[in-house]
């Protein structure tokens, strides 16, 4: 396991868009934390005039760059096993590693280490630009101790479900589309039109839900009823991670089973 | 170490891509792996490998390739001149290589010396020619001194400097006590190369044999005689049951039979001889003539 985690290591280390990823997870952290690190006024008096210190959206200006951090780990995770179909590599691979379920674990677990180095990296972005705007530590509300691990979780699991998905298809491009276009513009279509026929279905479309992974969830629907119209936080990563196990499983299965 | 292909198949669908191929590949030869196109060499390898799913299994002294430690250093396989990452330098390419056994990064320099890619051993291989494709595949095969080199059409692109050079490494590094097996179309290389065949068509196999016998078996294998009067040659082969056919104005071509045999039988029979020459069928004679009924492809025919 070890040989393999290497493997997949040096692998990933010596293609240059891994490195282009991170510089962009770091540019895209930077600029968008700046951005939504804008201070602004929270209260304001009678006449509209604004009283108190201005606040900023601390932890916004971590998370809101995370749905772009999320598509470079996408890429990463992508290509790591997409490319190897691609340039038939995998068959060097698995010449080399005949014990399929062994490389593919080492390959999972170098793109969730992956995942988490982009997430990171665009975390020290958001970080140097909250230090420019004056205020690298949390101001305001208390902080949420779980807040930046959730992010961190969320691109994992969107990193996870390209690289399966571009292994079930062995198409890097399909790995990296699916994810976007469908949280983006597939999910929305489908929760507009499902909204009043299937709920619950809506409730677990999977990137779509996952990106409320920041959000408080709610308590109960419009009308009063029990149920959470809609996942999130916690539980929206928890609707994304069963869908993320379900596609390695399918991809694990397409991988021991099929032609190199 | 010998390595045993144990009764490899393989369908595609309704197409018998490799028919129950069972052969033992022995260490100190070059072995030729022959077969026209879309006989199923590919497959084999790859079935040898592990990588496709099939029927059969393939022992590597004795073992699974699984079962043993460091893959790499029991076999190096070549497959194709473009499995590398476009954009992953050379030397990067075979580092990578070189982690399943922990090969150090000296014999990757040594390795990128010894095939003649040192001085783009930090370029990207997207403008790798299909030669220089194929010395960074072999190079990849022998980093880390396998005792089975398994090569799928390593010739191809070479310019003939190259191929003589192939050729003679494999040898030595069969003579090393290692097992070479090489599948080629070029006919004239592998007669140059190989000590053993393994012939297939239709997945099936053909010949497992030296490449003498091989070549033995050709019909085309006969004696060119010139007389004055070939008439009376023909007349007096065949009173012995020697057959011959005309060849040329004044040629007889006698099959089964030495040139002693042709040139006692003419003293005899009073006629004089103007030339008396064995003709040895080409290791192409042979193939062509042993697998004429198996080409996907013909020439001159039906297709």
């Amino acid at each position: 396991m070890i040989a393999a985690l290497r493997y997949e290591t040096v692998r990933i280390a010596t293609i240059r868009s891994t490195a282009v990823s991170l510089v962009l997870a770091f540019l895209v952290g930077a600029g968008l934390g700046y951005l939504v690190a804008e201070p602004f006024s929270a209260a304001f008096d009678d006449a509209g005039n604004p009283i108190g210190d201005p606040v900023i959206d601390w932890y916004g200006a971590f998370g809101t760059p995370l749905a772009l951090t999320a598509v470079f780990a996408a890429v990463i995770a992508s290509q790591s096993i997409g490319q190897e179909y691609r340039f038939g590599l995998i068959r060097l691979t698995l010449t080399a590693f005949p014990q399929r379920a062994r490389i593919l674990a080492a390959k999972v677990l170098v793109v969730v280490v992956a995942a988490v180095v982009v997430a990171l990296t665009s975390y020290a972005g958001s970080w140097a630009a909250l230090a420019v705007r004056g205020s690298a530590q949390p101001v305001g509300e208390a902080p949420d101790p779980t807040y930046l691990l959730r992010g961190v979780l969320y691109v994992a699991l969107v990193a996870l479900s390209a690289f399966a998905l571009a292994g079930i298809t062995r198409q890097t491009a399909v790995g990296i589309a699916i994810p976007i276009v469908s949280g983006l513009i597939v999910e929305q279509i489908l929760a507009a039109v499902l909204a009043d026929r299937a709920q619950w279905l809506v409730r677990i479309l999977p990137w779509s839900t996952g990106a409320r992974w920041s959000q408080p969830a709610p308590d109960s629907l419009p009308d009063g009823s029990f149920v959470p119209y809609y996942y999130a936080g916690w539980q929206a990563l928890a609707v994304l991670g069963v869908w993320v196990v379900a596609l390695l499983l399918l991809q694990t299965t397409l991988f021991l089973r099929r032609d190199a | 170490m010998t390595v045993e292909a144990i009764a490899l198949g393989k369908s595609y669908g309704a197409t018998r891509a490799v028919d129950d191929l069972s052969f033992t590949l022995e260490p100190g030869v070059v072995t030729g792996f022959l077969g026209p196109n879309g006989a199923g060499k590919s497959t084999t390898m790859r079935l040898m490998l592990g990588l496709d799913r099939g029927d059969g299994s393939t022992r590597w002294d004795g073992l699974p390739l699984r079962g043993h430690d460091h893959v790499t250093r029991v076999v190096g396989a070549h497959l194709d001149a473009k499995f590398f990452h476009p954009t992953r330098t050379a030397r990067n390419h075979l580092r990578l290589m070189a982690t399943e056994a922990r090969v150090p990064p000296s014999r990757v320099d040594e390795v990128l010396a010894l095939v003649g890619l040192t001085d783009v051993a930090r370029k990207k291989p997207k403008g790798f020619s299909l030669g220089m494709g194929q010395r960074l595949g072999l190079a990849g095969a022998i980093l880390a001194e396998p005792r089975v080199l398994l090569l799928d059409e390593p010739a191809n692109g070479l310019d003939p400097q190259s191929i003589q050079w192939l050729r003679d490494f494999l040898r030595h590094y069969a003579r090393q006590g290692n097992v070479v097996f090489v599948s080629s179309h070029l006919l004239s290389e592998m007669a140059l190369m190989a000590e053993h065949l393994v012939v297939i068509a239709k997945g099936r196999m053909v010949a497992d044999e030296t490449l003498e016998s091989f070549v033995a078996r050709s019909t085309r294998n006969d004696v060119l005689v010139r007389c004055v009067d070939p008439a009376a040659l023909r007349a007096a082969l065949a009173a012995e049951g020697v057959e011959a056919v005309t060849d040329g104005a004044d040629g007889l071509a006698v099959s089964g039979i030495d040139t002693d045999r042709v040139g006692d039988l003419a003293f005899r029979a009073g006629i004089a001889l103007h030339e008396l020459t064995r003709r040895t069928a080409s290791l192409e004679d042979a193939f062509l003539e042993l697998t004429s009924g198996d080409q996907e492809f013909r020439t001159g025919g039906d297709a």
